[in-house]
């Protein structure tokens, strides 16, 4: 009576039958994300495949986009971190995808499906995800790092790099009391606090060397560790003895996302786009020139072996167990926040002042 | 060719009211039909959908209650079974045919205990604390999620349920096997159904690529209808997915968000009332035809055949045929119009009779009165004719008279005495009398044989006029009469006709008036009316008495017996008078009080040598009574 499941799988990666295609497409569509977060190679495949072309804008931070589309610029594909894609959805700012027109969809990791950022996945499907982690000479750094509350110790004064990123930092400080980086908990938020003064005992901030890596301190010593992302090690491991550690309290997830803007005039086009890039082979391609993780898992066996063997780059899942995901805040809780790191950084400059009196 | 108009306007009225009437209790009936039927159906399918909603609710139910007994147990005690029992798990998975994947969380989101009869999903998260499933059951909610694919096509749910310690269980449902929990709802035979989840994604149907391909009811209306429905309760007819006409229901699937929708095609649905209409159909058609040809068969019988034989009847009688006979043996109206009509033929008949025999006597009186008048005639034309000859006969012997008395007066035969030339005298004087007596009975006859001869040329009448008062002013002069001529300023110049015969008549005229006239004065005088003339003779005589006015034109006569001794003629002057008047198509009257004097009026047509030429002889305006 029913058709088996060997029936259903038969068709592997063409998607080209689709049933509500329209004959009618656009001949663009406009991408809108960081610079060089798409590698042109596959923005030209789609266009020499569809005939449509893809116009690629790009930000400086998420936040001018998301300023953007708020004045009702119109964008057709928006890449968007995962704690910012409630921001927009709640604004009804974005639309609905039509997942008739994305069966690739179903190739998307389970870890990443209906999060809670986007509980029934209406509105996004993800793009590329990493993790935060702590960069470690250890050719400077005699014991294992395992754990967040080495930021804090005595021996490495001077010698930790943070990032002026508040929730990033917040976060690790909750973490490192055992407490969720979403906590809005002002009594947890107080005590990471408490942590956040001491850690400036420890720490200098990053920026003072590099607006966007923490390669260069680490690679001629400045800092003997450092919070970072997978991109660092990349940049720093070729010339350093660099160790890249997930702390076992959790590391927190960083993951863009693609979204599509409810004012997009292009979304068939978009949504169109989307199914190409969850090719699998598109997919690969995405990894392997960003040396971002994609949440493809068919794409995975066509990965460069050396980039998903890579645990930089896709760790392994024991070491995932306690990821946390950055989650948006709710006003008060935002505002608590705000306080927080407030209170922190005039704490530093108040050091600052003690400092050059002394 | 008899005009049927009116038959066949009757038979067409009859046809549009019998088909009127027709289609209209046809319609009736159908949709009485159809909407019991509609009911009927809507009834069945409501019940269907529940009924499947239930199938498909208890499915899940007995899927996953097996399974909650995995959160009454402590959660150290989990990790023990899955360190030393790892197969009390499979057998709990094998146990429940719709769940593929089964595993025990804690309050954190790690994982105790997981199992399952293919590749682990569920198990291989690493985002459990962020994922909806994990966060729904934290908020003490059983959870279901959407119809998920894996990149192999098999669709499965999640489904999870809360457990006391703060952490969950979770399955993954095996989708295959509520679609075949929903396939096998069937009812009719085209009847199926299916389940959408509150999105409108189609997540069950007995067609598997539609839930596959993520299939939506978004975009048809008559299927949205169900989304709005807060309890999830319609039906209704649309178009659905394979593109044919069905009529659908709806029941929500409880304890889950998903609802099933049933189909059945719209030409089973209404299988009765498509038969319905059929033999409806049929039956109107051959009643309709029965109808209207029974009908006008009556029509014809009662009305057509009877109006058609007045119709033929009354052809025959205007072929002039009364004796035919419409036969009108029956009481009714139309009955009633043929006895009305053989009336009315028998009474025309009579009229008809009546009108021969009229026309017979006419005939016969118009041929007696023609001989009469002919023998008038003969008489009337012998007598003129006999008194012409007899006045030429006598006026020979006369003029021999007259010529020898006149002979001997001169003395031819020697002097004569007083006593022979006074008597002599006396015979001339009687002569001459007799001779103008009898010249006016030759003028009388001629003219009433016909035999005058008008000349019409060029005159003028007051040369005429002027002429006369020359000749017979020594009249007036003698009884010392005033006599005068009067002109109308108007009076042509010159006129047209017999100048000989108009001077006979004024002087005639004249003659009267001076004979009747003592004294005063006598006047004569023209005027011009229209397109006549007229001569006007007065007098200031004795008159005319109005009793003798209208014979004083007849021959022989004149005012009195005793005038005409008295004042001598013949009589017969106003009758030749008249005559010629009448002769040159004019007339004349006289108008007189009978004591002061008498005028007489000639009327004359006025025809001038200028219009000569185009006027007919005017002899229309003598009105006389001819007399004989």
């Amino acid at each position: 009576m029913l058709i088996t499941a060997c029936d259903i799988g038969n068709d592997d990666s063409e998607e080209d039958s689709d049933p509500t295609t329209t004959p009618e497409l656009a001949d663009q569509l406009v991408y809108y994300s960081w610079e060089e977060d798409l590698p042109q190679s596959v923005m030209d495949a789609f266009t020499e495949e569809t005939g449509i072309e893809v116009v690629y804008l790009t930000y400086v931070s998420q936040e001018e986009a998301i300023e953007n589309i708020r004045n009702g610029e119109t964008y057709d594909l928006v890449v968007m971190g995962n704690e910012r894609v409630p921001i927009l959805s709640r604004e009804n700012l974005l639309a609905e995808l039509d997942y008739r027109n994305i069966p690739n969809s179903r190739n998307i990791s389970p870890s990443f499906r209906n999060l809670s950022y986007d509980p029934e996945s209406k509105f996004s499907i993800p793009y590329s995800w990493g993790t935060t982690g702590i960069l470690v000479r250890i050719d400077l750094v005699e014991e294992e790092v395992t754990s967040w509350d080495v930021l804090w110790d005595p021996t490495y004064t001077g010698f930790v790099g943070i990032w002026d990123d508040p929730r990033t930092t917040i976060g690790i400080a909750l973490m490192s009391l055992g407490y969720s980086p979403n906590s809005e908990n002002p009594a947890e938020l107080e005590e990471a606090l408490g942590k956040l003064q001491e850690l400036r005992a420890t720490s200098v901030f990053l920026e003072q060397f590099d607006d966007y890596t923490s390669a260069p301190p680490l690679i001629d010593g400045t800092v003997h560790m450092a919070i970072g992302y997978a991109y660092d090690v990349l940049e720093s491991r070729d010339s350093a003895q660099i160790q890249y550690v997930l702390p076992e309290e959790g590391t927190i997830l960083w993951g863009d996302n693609w979204v599509i803007p409810s004012n997009a005039a292009h979304k068939r086009e978009a949504e169109l786009f989307l199914d190409f890039l969850l090719r699998p082979e598109i997919s690969a391609i995405l990894s392997e020139e960003t040396y971002y993780a994609v949440v493809n898992t068919e794409a995975y066996p066509l990965i460069d072996e050396s980039i998903i063997n890579d645990t930089v780059i896709y760790p392994p899942a024991e070491d995932m167990v306690n990821a946390q995901i950055l989650l948006p805040l709710s006003d008060d809780g935002k505002a608590l926040h705000d306080d927080i790191w407030a209170r922190f950084m005039s704490s530093i400059q108040e050091e600052d002042v003690e400092e050059s009196q002394e | 060719m008899p005009n049927r108009r009116l038959q066949r306007q009757l038979i067409a009225l009859l046809i549009v009211v019998t088909l009127v009437s027709i289609v209209a209790v046809g319609a009736s009936v159908f949709i009485f039909v159809r909407q019991t039927e509609q009911e009927a159906w809507q009834g069945r399918q409501a019940e269907a959908a529940v009924n499947g909603a239930q199938r498909v609710e208890g499915s899940i139910t007995q899927s996953t209650n097996g399974l909650l007994g995995l959160g009454d147990i402590d959660a150290d005690l989990v990790r023990l079974f899955a360190t030393f029992s790892p197969d009390a798990i499979s057998n709990l998975i094998e146990r429940n045919r719709g769940v593929i994947e089964l595993l025990r969380v804690d309050a954190d989101g790690e994982i105790l205990i997981s199992g399952g009869k293919d590749e682990p999903v569920l198990a291989n998260t690493f985002t459990i604390p962020q994922s909806s499933w994990f966060l729904s059951t934290t908020d003490g909610e059983r959870y279901l999620s959407d119809v998920q694919l894996t990149p192999d096509q098999l669709p499965y749910a999640i489904i999870a349920f809360p457990v006391n310690d703060g952490g969950a269980i979770a399955a993954r449902l095996d989708m295959l096997f509520i679609w075949e929990v929903v396939a096998s709802i069937q009812f009719g035979e085209t009847g199926s159904a299916y389940v959408i989840d509150s999105d409108g994604n189609i997540i069950g149907h007995s067609n598997v690529d539609y839930a596959i391909r993520r299939e939506n009811i978004a975009g048809r209306p008559e299927l949205e209808a169900i989304l709005e429905d807060t309890d999830r309760r319609w039906s209704g007819s649309y178009e659905n997915f394979q593109g044919e006409d069905v009529v659908g229901s709806s029941a929500p699937i409880e304890g889950t968000d998903w609802i099933v929708v049933t189909e059945l095609t719209e030409a089973e649905a209404f299988q009765t009332s498509q038969r319905a209409i059929r033999f409806l159909g049929v039956g109107a058609l051959l009643f309709g035809v029965a109808v209207t040809v029974g009908t006008a068969r009556i029509l014809n019988t009662l009305v057509f055949s009877p109006v058609a034989s007045l119709q033929s009847g009354a052809d025959r009688i205007a072929q002039g045929d009364y004796t035919h006979k419409v036969p009108a043996k029956r009481e009714d109206e139309i009955g009633q119009v043929a006895h009305a009509f053989n009336n009315m033929m028998t009474q025309l008949q009579e009229r008809e009779n009546q009108l021969v025999k009229q026309s017979q006597d006419l005939a016969v009186e118009v041929e007696e009165r023609k001989r009469a008048e002919k023998i008038a005639n003969q008489a009337s034309a012998m007598k003129s004719a006999f008194l012409a000859n007899v006045s030429h006969e006598l006026r020979t012997p006369l003029n021999a008279i007259i010529g020898y008395v006149e002979l001997l007066l001169l003395g031819m035969d020697g002097e004569l005495t007083d006593s022979q030339r006074d008597k002599l005298t006396r015979v001339n004087v009687s002569s001459l009398r007799l001779l103008g007596i009898i010249n006016d009975i030759l003028d009388l006859s001629r003219i009433e044989a016909g035999r005058v001869d008008l000349v019409d040329e060029p005159f003028s009448p007051r040369a005429m006029l002027e002429s006369i008062h020359k000749q017979m002013e020594s009249l007036a002069t003698e009884k010392n009469l005033n006599f005068q001529v009067q002109h109308d300023e108007q009076l042509p110049e010159q006129l047209m006709g017999d100048q000989k015969r108009i001077e006979q008549v004024v002087v005639n005229l004249l003659s009267n008036a001076f004979k009747f006239t003592e004294q005063g004065s006598v006047v004569v005088s023209t005027r011009v009316r229209d397109y006549t003339w007229q001569l006007v003779v007065e007098d200031t005589g004795i008159g005319i008495p109005a009793h003798v006015r209208e014979t004083i034109f007849e021959p022989f006569r004149q005012a009195e017996e005793g005038s005409r001794r008295r004042f001598g003629g013949t009589g017969l002057g106003l009758s030749i008078t008249r005559d010629l008047i009448l002769t040159m198509g004019g007339n004349i009257r006289v108008d007189s009080n009978g004591k002061d004097g008498s005028t007489f009026v000639v009327t004359l047509p006025l025809n001038t040598p200028e219009n000569h030429q185009d006027e007919p002889k005017p002899d229309t305006l003598a009105v006389g009574d001819e007399g004989v």
